[in-house]
């Protein structure tokens, strides 16, 4: 709603609900061993408010958010193939719900000082609350109500003591942050565009609605695991992140190439790490959610992309090459954890807190990536065909921080290649495509 | 085109060693299959891309 010259205020407000299963069947086998009912139920309410200022060489925005969500997780590990004839129908159930209140005002502003320099600066300051409550219990001759039996078994009933529960954890924590960027931006002519950037992110802490509070260390030394262990165990620590651009933009030999060059460099604190492993609580096996801040981690990396047309001209007959190549150099510096095996023996220990960032990698993040895409363009029957085929290639990369045999991918290419023609004609059959 | 085989995803409940990564049972020590974790035989699953496909598509502007 526009309420003065230059002033516009923008009110956006989303409601959302959703609610899904998942049986996983991690074995893959016809037998009930690690099989994974689950149920995720979210509800969210946010609501935002903008006001934006155009005037001149000034221009910027401010506003404030608010969120409202509740996140429901619940699902049994179904092992009934574990000791069937004592614990028949054997079921470790987990029911967590973790609820969000986070609030932040911001506002970002832009000054041009001329035609080619331009400045801009913002901030935000986040306010984010977090409330979990996780409930786990074993249970014999079936799994939780919320999932119903699979015959010969029902609905379990507890089994052990304090019937079943082997981990009920509440916890609540508030994590606040301000997170400033800015920028600077130069075009010496319509060609070229060069830009400087600097930004701080944050990503609030939590618990991980999977984790097990009878598996805390003895987090502080004190000599026992206390309601402080459990709770550091339990909860991660805000993931805050430090990030720098250099970048050039633009078009060369009378805009036949247009192309761009990134360099960035990214340092975290307190990565947030998810993961899960099997565990076993008080003899019986169960399914443990682990997730930690790694200590420190740096990612800097270089992007070269483009596009050029190498024969042809822009509204007839051309063959066009685009381009895309990636380098990222990810490490781990600090990646404090829990051990319980010897670096050099390899036989068990007593458990033990180690740095081990010289063994880990970050996930999912390959040294180099790069694609070539060459394509020819021409009329055709007075409609328009497009032939074009793609080479790509990502070196190998890890799917979890630590190296995981038969898992991990190495370097690979694809080759992808369409036929597309769009017939004569503003409207009609538009495009028939072959790809392979 | 090349039908390329590639893994984009997995899933690992075998105990590993904390350093190497290697595969170990419940006492520590490197064991071919089955080495401990989660499930009867214990679970190592990984999930491939694609395999070669041809696709047509047509479409219609109006």
């Amino acid at each position: 709603m526009r309420i003065a010259d230059g002033l516009v205020v923008k009110s956006i407000t989303a409601l959302r609900r959703d609610k899904s299963g998942t049986p996983i069947d991690f074995d893959a086998l016809p037998a009930i061993d690690f099989d994974v009912p689950a149920i995720y139920e979210n509800k969210q309410f946010s609501q935002e408010f903008q006001l934006a200022y155009d005037r001149g060489p000034l221009s910027g925005i401010i506003g404030a958010y608010y969120l409202d969500a509740k996140a429901l997780t619940a699902f049994d590990v179904r092992l009934y193939t574990f000791l069937p004839t004592v614990l028949p129908g054997f079921t470790a159930t987990t029911n967590s719900d973790v609820d969000t209140k986070t609030w932040a005002i911001f506002g970002d502003f832009s000054f041009e000082f001329s035609d080619q320099f331009s400045a801009s600066v913002g901030g935000r300051y986040t306010n984010d609350k977090r409330k979990a409550q996780i409930l786990r219990q074993s249970r014999v001759r079936g799994g939780s109500p919320d999932f119903g039996g699979i015959p010969p078994f029902g609905v379990g009933t507890g089994f052990g003591a304090n019937n079943g529960i082997t981990s009920d954890f509440e916890g609540k924590r508030t994590d606040t942050a301000f997170t400033p960027r800015a920028s600077v931006s130069f075009k010496p002519n319509d060609n070229h565009h060069v830009y400087a950037s600097y930004s701080q992110g944050f990503k609030g802490g939590g618990f991980d609605p999977r984790g097990q509070s009878t598996q805390a260390p003895d987090e502080d030394g004190d000599g026992d695991r206390d309601a402080a262990d459990i709770y550091e165990y339990m909860a991660f620590d805000p993931e805050k992140v430090t990030s720098y651009e250099l970048g050039w933009k633009g078009s060369l030999l009378d805009k036949r190439v247009f192309a761009g060059v990134a360099l960035f460099n990214a340092n975290y604190k307190d990565m947030q790490i998810p993961a899960s492993v099997g565990c076993v609580i008080g003899g019986l096996p169960n399914f443990c959610g682990l997730t930690s801040n790694a200590g420190k981690a740096r990612i800097r990396g270089a992007e070269f992309e483009g596009n050029a047309r190498l024969f042809g001209n822009p509204r007839g007959p051309r063959v066009n090459f685009a381009w895309t190549l990636g380098y990222l150099d990810g490490k781990f510096k600090e990646f404090r954890t829990f051990v319980a095996i010897d670096r050099e023996t390899g036989l068990l220990i007593p458990i033990v807190e180690v740095d081990v960032a010289d063994d880990r990698k970050i996930q999912n993040t390959p040294k180099w990536t790069a694609s070539g895409t060459l394509s020819h363009v021409r009329p055709l029957a007075g409609g328009t065909l497009n032939l074009s085929s793609t080479l790509s290639y990502r070196s190998k990369s890890q799917q979890f921080e630590i190296r995981t045999p038969a898992i991990d991918q190495k370097g690979f290419s694809l080759l992808d290649a369409s036929a597309v023609y769009d017939l004569p004609g503003a409207t009609g059959p538009l495009v028939s495509t072959a790809r392979i | 085109m090349t039908d390329k085989q590639y893994k984009t995803s997995g899933y690992n409940f075998l105990f590993q060693n904390p350093y190497t990564g290697e595969f170990i049972n419940t006492a520590g020590v490197p064991g071919p299959s089955p080495v401990g974790g989660l499930g009867r035989d214990g679970v190592l699953s990984a999930f491939y891309g694609n395999p070669r496909q041809i696709l047509f598509t047509v479409g219609y502007k109006y």
